[in-house]
């Protein structure tokens, strides 16, 4: 037994969106019905066959529970480890391996949340962090900001480099016809917007949203049986570095670095084999950190990088293209939408966003405040 | 089984008792010399549980800030600034500044203000002039 049996062990075969940016009063389990439903009929599975559960979310204290529950399902397998923002590019792997032992036949990945609608805090909320929140600040932007500003100390990363994140997330959104169009906004309107916590503006933090999203997995034995075509899970991995900022080990460079090498040996692909990416980006700074620590630049080099038009359309290394979760969604937890977004790219259903010829996508998932980080790869096909 | 453990005392409960006595506190492993910071029953460079609390000295520098221009249960216009500091002693804690910040203070060396003139937050620090 070794981590690469899990190489295209399984494979995404329904995708389904829901709610967004307004879910119109419908709660978190609403939204997520209707995301189920939409990825079985994208995959032509009766939702009865879902065995599998890998599920978490801001308002259930047993999201699983409550989830099988209103979907009425009888799951044989289920996860719900809660690492934040980057569990659903966990649970791709997690998946993977319960799928490949017979565990589970069908597994739902779902998420779903009302955070823009219904203002009730979240469940996370009620966890003070003893010895950082007692200073006052909300978290995760002070813990970013931290972040942020340490990045530009180290390596002159600047306010504009993070901005040229946010125009890019906006030149994309614009090809996606799932979001209402967003106002023009210039560099010069972002860098003159005053600081919510320096170095960010109100720019820089991806804004809440409704949504959910679903996505359906099988075994690769049967991947080729749905509907559509299948996207295979290629290699992963996850990592934590810390529930507290200042207990990180370094502020400037992710534990991406980590799941990185060990998602890409999973996969044997290198970083120049990735035709799109989806990076984790509630704030500007995000895909910058990730495009350094997942290897498709230099370490402090991926300011110049984002400002050189690299990530936005047309540009050599597609970011982001539906908009991110700067410009796009971003109901509390981001995650699955990478993969989502991923799925959509790797079977051509881009539309004006296509990436032409894409094989191989990346996701990478980020949970707190850089707490947690998670990367998956997919491909159009089992390998190169 | 034996019940074992450090102590029979709560080293968060301790840690705050020397802080209401104006004591920033950290641990130190008496088995490999770590120093640890926020208080534990354990070790998390070797796992031993054998930890006793020492006082720092209260210096130490900047190693990131972040002014936050909407602080929670804060009245409103007022900003405050955030900073992780490196303490000479090798540990790192979250805290806040006491003066505003100008320009880029990341590495700037900082002092810890005593807690009769921090007022209700303890620890804070300002930078040394």
């Amino acid at each position: 037994m070794s981590p690469a049996m899990l190489k295209a062990a399984s494979a995404a075969v329904g995708v389904g969106l829901a709610g967004f940016p307004s879910g119109h009063g419908k709660t978190h389990l609403e939204l997520i019905a209707d995301a189920t439903a939409a990825a079985a009929r994208d995959a032509g599975i009766p939702i009865g066959d879902i065995d599998g559960i890998f599920t978490t979310n801001l308002v259930n204290f047993m999201p699983a529970v409550s989830v099988a529950e209103y979907l009425g399902l009888n799951p044989r397998w289920i996860d719900a480890s809660n690492i934040g923002g980057s569990s659903f590019v966990h649970y791709a792997m997690s998946a993977t391996l319960a799928l490949s032992a017979g565990l589970c036949d069908v597994a739902l990945l779902v998420y779903g949340s009302d955070a823009a609608s219904n203002k009730a805090p979240p469940l996370s909320f009620h966890e003070p962090l003893l010895h950082e929140a007692e200073f006052g600040a909300q978290f995760p932007i002070a813990g970013v900001a931290l972040a942020a500003s340490a990045h530009m100390h180290a390596y002159g990363t600047t306010r504009a480099q993070m901005a040229a994140v946010a125009l890019a997330a906006r030149q994309w959104a614009a090809l996606n016809p799932e979001i209402p169009p967003l106002p023009s906004l210039s560099i010069e309107e972002i860098l003159a917007a005053p600081y919510v916590a320096r170095p960010f503006s109100i720019h820089d933090c991806g804004q809440m949203t409704d949504g959910a999203a679903a996505v359906i997995m099988v075994a690769r034995d049967r991947a080729e049986k749905y509907r559509r075509p299948p996207v295979y899970f290629l290699g992963g991995a996850t990592a934590i570095s810390h529930r507290r900022i200042a207990q990180a080990k370094s502020l400037t460079t992710t534990l991406a670095a980590q799941t990185a090498p060990a998602a890409f040996a999973m996969a044997g692909l290198e970083p120049a084999d990735i035709d799109v990416l989806q990076l984790y980006d509630g704030f500007t700074i995000y895909p910058i950190l990730f495009l350094e620590d997942l290897g498709f630049c230099e370490k402090g080099k991926g300011g110049p990088l984002v400002e050189s038009g690299a990530i936005a359309p047309g540009g050599r290394l597609p970011v982001n293209t539906n908009g991110g979760s700067l410009c796009s969604v971003h109901p509390g937890m981001y995650g699955l939408f990478l993969i989502a977004e991923t799925i959509r790219q790797l079977r051509g259903d881009g539309g004006a966003a296509q990436v032409q010829g894409a094989r191989f996508g990346l996701t990478h998932g980020n949970g707190g405040h850089l707490s947690t980080q998670s990367t998956a790869i997919w491909g159009r096909q089992p390998s190169l | 089984m034996d019940q074992t453990g450090s102590s029979s005392v709560s080293p968060e409960a301790e840690w705050r008792r020397r802080l209401a006595s104006g004591r920033l506190s950290f641990q130190r492993c008496q088995a490999c010399c770590a120093a640890i910071y926020y208080p534990r029953t354990i070790c998390i460079q070797c796992g031993s549980q054998d930890l006793v609390f020492c006082d720092s000295a209260g210096a130490g520098y900047i190693e990131s800030f972040t002014t936050v221009a909407f602080p929670a249960s804060h009245e409103a216009g007022s900003a405050l600034t955030l900073v992780i500091v490196q303490l000479d002693e090798g540990i790192k804690l979250m805290t806040r500044l006491a003066d505003k910040p100008e320009g880029d203070i990341i590495g700037k060396r900082v002092i810890l203000e005593p807690k009769a003139a921090s007022g209700e937050i303890f620890p804070s620090f300002h930078i040394e002039t």
